[in-house]
């Protein structure tokens, strides 16, 4: 048979003779492909660019939080249930007696039908029982008696999916449950002379959305200045989200039209000034929260009665703290009588009998300083098309929406007088009761981290499904500290997708090459003719029209690949510089070096796409030179003669 | 064109010459009626052309040359062509010797069969009926690698439309039947020197076929067929696409290749001049020999 070097110059001669043809079919299929293949060489960019990302923040750790909820006791389901009804009129008479018998005890005055009335109604119409108050203490009460223990537990929930640890710390500051935690607005609790609070004063409202303390390994990559933060001056430390850090040292924020150049300026100088972030928050237990409450009043009712003749001070007159101090409210004077006295302290034994006391007031405050900032959760930033938004929802690492994170290990060396058993001790779950409809819903919350991301993602990939029926509570799963979890699903998303357009572009390319050659092969009858009578045989005149379809698919392929560099530089010289300056800016923690690429050219698809051309087009030529292989030259010969 | 092959050599008077032309060219005309009007009038200038020089008498041998061994032979050739349900007979049972060195011309109108039969000589193509032999070997017997071994090795072919390729230089096109038999490129280069030499285009190496002349082009077609050293050089029309000068040329270096190389030359023609130069003119007339 012909040498293929021979075959070349035979078959390279139908190139150059069909030049406008060819130029069509290698510029049409060449298009075609050149997307595909500009689609992965940024891809490409986009994955070395993450591996270049990935020791950064949280990006390099397969954490997952879970949370899980208990199954709740839906009381309004249950408001005509009788046999709740039963059941909450049960819990009723056991309060009721209990409290009848305390008050008997300490001579306190209660009335069952005033003090307590039942949360249980009649129809008129009807003449049936319906509960008519779902936050009665006693429907409380019987909702929680027939709650059912969860038996979810966090460590047989993650145990085949190899070792993992999950995280002690992770505990919210919000809802403690004995007071509240409130941010000083301004170093301010209130007004000492009016109680008025500054606007926006609980925390849950102008500062983080939560403060929590977290296992300190997932809070060192945000911690940058471990070194000028000194534990035993009582501060607690923290790691704010680079946004709230700026609010914080009173920086006028950056106008919508900054560019990420001066973003990223800012963001530096935000670093370079975290240690002078910090921010008060005032603790109050309930009691105290009760006495600063009943203070006010008394400040407001003073205010506005005491020029008028039939003012009376209170017989206990309380003065507030001054507002910076987030101090003790403090009694101005006592003119109590011994019988006023004497009720008091029956009423406080009676409270402490029936479990309802809420105890000695407790305060204090504290100093919150930063000693890191995290980047700011993706909501921080603009439209999902905005490249800024795009990457910092890809490649950012955050901790938490909007939280604000004690690191455990740094607090633990604060001074204990300064991190009191009341906000920071105890091993307590996470739990709220929704009043309204009386909803008894606790739930646990966790970080669990996975030895690798495959197993983290297998972990995610098997409990994504929510089931609110199982005894195990409802279990809601997502990544920690960054997405970038997701982008292996998303590079197998893309590989899927790229794999269809290929497909696709390749049933387009073959209908397109094989018309081609269909007509070159028809066209070179009478050459192919010339050749057999010179002494090819039918392999050599497939061969020669094999090559030329080979020749032809290169061309495809060099020609796609140009095209996909060009597509792919363009995108690079057109938002790469802004999507290096978005990543490093979505990497707050620390400065990086590292830059951001569109354009890869080491894609283990390239060579496939390529090679897919290169098939593509033999397929398109399999028929064509069967055809003309098994013509009988003379016939072909004879159309010309 | 019967008149070719007439043993007659008395001249005819002047309205008999006259009415034997129009009868041939009428003869002509109906031969390409199907609608090859330019090979009719070509044939018709020819067969005019041919006329002003018939005054004079003519020799040709029509037997062979029984002292040269045979070389090619074709015994009771038939070629049935089939156009949808229509059988066309093409050649009707033609027998003939080729013999070595021999210089032939196959004559006869368009559609006569001529070129079929060249084609069967040159194992293009295989008979309905019938057989070609090559010394003792039956053609139609062959496989199709036997039958392009043959052609590559035995047989060259030149044709009317030269077929050379375009946009190769004309060194390249030379190769062409090297790189079949897969002759080594240096062997080739230098066969490629030798033939450009016999044929006279040895300065012509590096150009491309449309930079050639008609007649030099044909010469380049001739040194291709000739690139295997074939024993028999089957050519068709060889001169059909040349002004006399060059065809004359054409023919000239087929005599000097066949003195030269002893290759036996079957070419077939319409032109009488020639077919006169060769040594036996076969004629083909309605798929016999006339």
């Amino acid at each position: 048979m012909i040498r293929f070097l021979d075959a070349i110059v035979l078959a390279h001669t139908k190139l150059r003779t069909h030049r406008i043809r060819t130029g069509i079919a290698v510029g049409i299929a060449g298009i075609l492909f050149s997307l595909i293949l500009g689609v992965i060489f940024v891809s490409q960019g986009v994955w070395d660019s993450i591996a270049r990302f990935s020791e950064e923040g949280l990006n390099d750790r397969a954490v997952v939080g879970v949370m899980q909820v208990d199954r709740p006791v839906r009381v309004y389901d249950l408001s005509e249930n009788e046999q709740f009804i039963a059941e909450v009129k049960q819990a009723h008479a056991v309060q009721i007696a209990k409290k009848q018998a305390a008050a008997k005890k300490y001579n306190i005055p209660y009335s069952a039908e005033r003090d307590d009335p039942s949360p249980v109604l009649v129809d008129d119409d009807t003449k049936k029982e319906y509960i008519e108050n779902l936050g009665h203490s006693a429907v409380l009460a019987a909702a929680e008696a027939r709650k059912k223990p969860s038996t979810f537990s966090i460590y047989d929930y993650v145990k085949s999916y190899g070792p993992t640890k999950v995280h002690e710390h992770n505990k919210s500051l919000a809802n403690l449950p004995s007071g509240a935690l409130n941010q000083m607005k301004d170093g301010k609790e209130f007004s000492s002379e009016t109680g008025e609070s500054p606007d926006n004063m609980n925390y849950n409202n102008s500062g983080p959305r939560t403060l929590t303390v977290t296992s300190q390994s997932l809070v060192d990559p945000f911690i940058n200045n471990k070194n000028a933060y000194d534990p035993t001056k009582g501060d607690i430390p923290m790691v704010v989200p680079f946004s709230d850090a700026e609010k914080l040292l009173d920086m006028e924020p950056l106008g919508k039209d900054a560019t990420l150049s001066d973003k990223y300026n800012r963001l530096k100088e935000v670093r370079q000034r975290v240690d002078e972030v910090t921010v008060s928050f005032c603790y109050r237990n309930k009691a105290s929260q009760q006495l600063v409450a009943e203070a006010k009043s008394q400040v407001s009712y003073e205010k506005k009665n005491k020029n008028k003749e039939n003012y009376v001070k209170p017989s206990l007159h309380y003065a507030l703290p001054a507002g910076d101090s987030c101090g003790a409210v403090t009694v101005v004077s006592d003119t109590r009588t011994a019988r006023e006295k004497d009720f008091d302290a029956r009423q406080t034994a009676f409270e402490k009998e029936l479990g309802i006391y809420i105890g000695e007031p407790e305060q204090h405050k504290l100093t919150l300083r930063a000693v890191g900032i995290s980047g700011d959760s993706p909501s921080i930033y603009g439209g999902a098309f905005d490249v800024g938004g795009m990457i910092n929802g890809l490649l950012g690492s955050w901790l938490g929406y909007d939280a604000w994170i004690i690191p455990s290990e740094l607090l633990r060396q604060v001074p204990e007088t300064q991190r009191p058993e009341s906000i920071f001790g105890g091993t307590w779950a996470e739990s709220s009761i929704n009043a309204t409809t009386g909803q008894g819903n606790a739930f646990n919350s966790y970080l669990v981290e996975f030895e690798d991301k495959e197993k983290a993602r297998a972990f995610m990939r098997d409990n994504s499904d929510i089931d609110t029926s199982s005894p195990q509570g409802t279990v809601f799963i997502q990544p920690f500290g960054s997405n970038t979890l997701l982008v292996e699903d998303m590079k197998g998303y893309l590989q899927s997708i790229l794999m269809w357009a290929l497909l696709i572009v390749g049933a387009v390319a073959v209908i397109i090459l094989g018309s081609i050659i269909g007509r070159t092969v028809s066209e070179g009858r009478r050459e192919s003719a010339i050749f057999r009578a010179i002494g090819a045989r039918r392999a050599d005149v497939g061969l020669i029209y094999g090559t030329y379809a080979f020749l032809l698919s290169l061309r495809v392929a060099i020609f796609a690949a140009t095209i996909g560099v060009v597509m792919a530089l363009v995108v690079e010289i057109w938002i790469g510089k802004e999507a290096t300056l978005a990543t490093r800016y979505a990497y707050a923690a620390a400065e990086t070096d590292a830059t951001f690429h569109f354009f890869g050219i080491f894609s283990p698809y390239i060579p496939l796409v390529l090679a897919a051309i290169m098939v593509f087009g033999m397929i398109a030529s399999i028929i064509p030179v069967i055809l003309s292989a098994r013509r009988n030259p003379i016939k072909d010969m004879r159309d010309d003669t | 064109m019967t008149g070719d092959m007439s043993e007659d050599t008395s001249p005819p008077s002047s309205f008999e010459k006259k009415n034997q032309q129009s009868r041939a060219v009428e003869a002509l005309v109906q031969d390409h009626f199907d609608g090859d009007l330019e090979a009719a009038v070509h044939e018709i200038r020819q067969y005019i052309l041919n006329l002003k020089g018939a005054s004079a008498p003519q020799e040709r041998r029509a037997a062979p040359d029984e002292s040269r061994p045979i070389l090619l032979s074709a015994r009771n050739l038939e070629k049935v062509y089939r156009r949808g349900r229509q059988r066309i007979p093409v050649l009707k049972g033609v027998s003939l010797d080729i013999h070595e060195g021999e210089l032939v011309a196959i004559t006869g109108a368009s559609g006569s069969g001529k070129s079929t039969l060249l084609q069967l000589l040159g194992g293009l193509d295989k008979p309905t009926s019938g057989e070609v032999l090559y010394e003792t070997i039956n053609l139609a017997k062959l496989s199709d690698g036997k039958l392009s071994a043959f052609r590559r090795n035995t047989i060259g072919f030149v044709f009317q439309f030269f077929y050379l390729q375009p946009f190769l230089r004309l060194e390249k096109n030379l190769e062409v039947p090297g790189m079949f038999s897969r002759t080594k490129r240096k062997e080739r280069t230098g066969r490629v020197l030798e033939l450009a030499t016999q044929v006279g285009l040895q300065d012509r190496l590096r150009h491309f076929p449309r930079e050639l002349s008609g007649g030099q082009t044909q010469r380049a077609a001739i040194a291709r067929a000739l690139f295997n050293q074939p024993k028999i050089l089957l050519a068709d029309e060889p001169t059909g696409n040349l002004d006399s000068k060059s065809g004359e040329a054409v023919i000239s270096l087929f005599e000097t290749i066949r003195q030269e190389l002893g290759t036996t030359i079957v070419m077939v023609t319409h032109d009488r001049e020639i077919a006169r130069r060769a040594d036996r003119i076969i004629h083909i007339k309605d798929g016999e020999i006339a």
